[in-house]
């Protein structure tokens, strides 16, 4: 019996539905390539709270949330997938500071995230994006021993993903948490 | 010219522009020859230091007509794309490609704010770093580099340096490997179309392959034609010859596709 590869669109098909499903805007673009471009709204972490002592009660000031912009696709130069997003705080212009797009992640990922995360041109259009470096994916593939081939390769990508830009990618995660349930 | 005294990289590596820079209502004008080689990066704090003096660096950009400029690509590549000439049908007058400084109004979705030269050596080096990879599985000939031959290969793009940029570009570029890494240029407009090619192989092949929209033929140019260094190539032209000789600082073969002219 022979068993038909998986192309990488096909990976990218598959997670279409799963997160349509929670919200995420997903279309596949074709580029010369496949490129599957994502939209959705995530809550950022919020370093600074301010609370106002008013009759017992308290009021907090969180940070309002940031609009995403995702492309996946797979590199040609690194041979992995890759993801390029762009980070929208006030709704019109993206945020172009290391230092701004980090602030917007848990603590804990802010070192990992500075040194993994670089800002180049964006594979489906002529602008800009933010990316996580592929070298740094190559490490993970290597040590997760996941195939090409698994039906598990864009998710457990995505979680390696998460790890890094977390909370900002929540909802990408809780998808693929809802399909596997 | 006498061609046995200078080879195709060196007068590639010498090829260059002539630049007028103004400002709206501002009546001074920055005019230079750029290397076709160099980044707008390298003059963007000349031209604020004219201009702008006292704001900060990121807050200043480049157009060419309604193009914003990515200072982050060579000049040669930039003007390929943007000038809309065809060398082909170029005349012999000179050329001054007219381009816009600004303050303010950043289009921070299409370029990457410039806040100090490590910002562009970062990408710089990223880029050749992935230029690198293609060619080899791995950044480990970039790596290696010693700190001096780093440095070294630096101060030749700022400098224009062209006996300290080769002996270091011939062994990062033309190794054992038989993959060399491309990027075509289909439009201001456009994403680029990032790809790599196998030696042993020509122009034509590899653009059949990889755009067979537009090239449906591997050895005639019917919708669009490849422009390098300025130079319009033929199809038959070797991925062999192109790797050798025709590579921007970065490693990569950065091809502009422009309208074959009726």
């Amino acid at each position: 019996m022979t068993v038909s590869a998986i192309s990488f669109q096909q990976h990218l098909l598959q997670l279409i539905p799963t997160f349509t499903n929670r919200g995420i805007l997903c279309e596949l673009v074709e580029v010369f390539e496949p490129i599957l471009q994502l939209q959705w709204q995530a809550k950022p972490y919020s370093d600074e709270k301010t609370s106002f002592e008013e009759d017992e009660s308290e009021m907090i000031y969180v940070l309002p949330d940031v609009s995403v912009q995702a492309w996946i696709r797979f590199s040609p130069s690194f041979q992995v997938p890759q993801f390029f997003f762009q980070l929208y705080s006030n709704g019109c212009f993206p945020l172009t500071k290391l230092e701004n797009v980090t602030a917007l992640l848990r603590p804990e990922n802010r070192e990992l995230a500075m040194d993994a995360l670089a800002i180049g041109d964006c594979p489906a259009s002529n602008g800009i994006a933010w990316y996580v470096h592929p070298c740094c994916t190559q490490t993970f593939f290597q040590t997760a021993q996941v195939s090409k081939q698994d039906t598990s390769y864009l998710p457990m990508w995505i979680l390696y993903i998460h790890r890094l830009l977390s909370p900002i990618t929540t909802p990408m995660i809780e998808a693929l948490d809802d399909k596997s349930s | 010219m006498n061609l046995r005294q200078n080879s195709i990289p060196e007068l590639i590596w010498k090829g260059n522009l002539s630049v007028e820079v103004h400002q709206k209502e501002n009546p001074l004008s920055y005019l230079a020859n750029l290397p076709r080689q160099s980044y707008f990066a390298q003059i963007l704090e000349d031209l604020k230091q004219l201009f702008a003096p006292t704001v900060s660096l990121e807050e200043c950009w480049l157009s060419s007509g309604k193009a914003s400029i990515k200072w982050h690509w060579p000049v040669g590549v930039l003007y390929d794309l943007l000038s809309h000439e065809d060398p082909d049908t170029t005349t012999s007058a000179p050329v001054l490609w007219h381009l816009e400084f600004h303050v303010g109004s950043f289009p921070s979705s299409l370029i990457v704010p410039m806040d100090s030269m490590d910002t562009f050596r970062s990408c710089f080096f990223n880029a050749l770093k992935e230029s690198d990879y293609v060619r080899n599985g791995s950044s480990s000939l970039v790596i290696a580099l010693s700190k001096q031959e780093t440095d070294s290969y630096w101060n030749s793009l700022l400098n224009h340096d062209f006996y300290d940029y080769r002996p270091i570009a011939t062994k990062l570029f033309v190794s054992k490997s038989r993959i060399i890494p491309l990027k075509f240029y289909l439009g201001e407009d456009a994403p680029i179309v990032q790809t790599s090619a196998s030696l042993g192989y020509t122009l034509g092949q590899v653009l059949q392959k990889h755009i067979p929209e537009f090239f449906p033929s591997d050895v005639t140019c019917s919708l669009l034609k490849p422009v390098l260094q300025g130079i319009v190539l033929p199809l038959t032209i070797s991925t062999d010859l192109m790797n050798r000789d025709f590579c921007y600082p970065d490693g990569f073969l950065h091809i502009v596709l422009i309208p074959v002219s009726n």
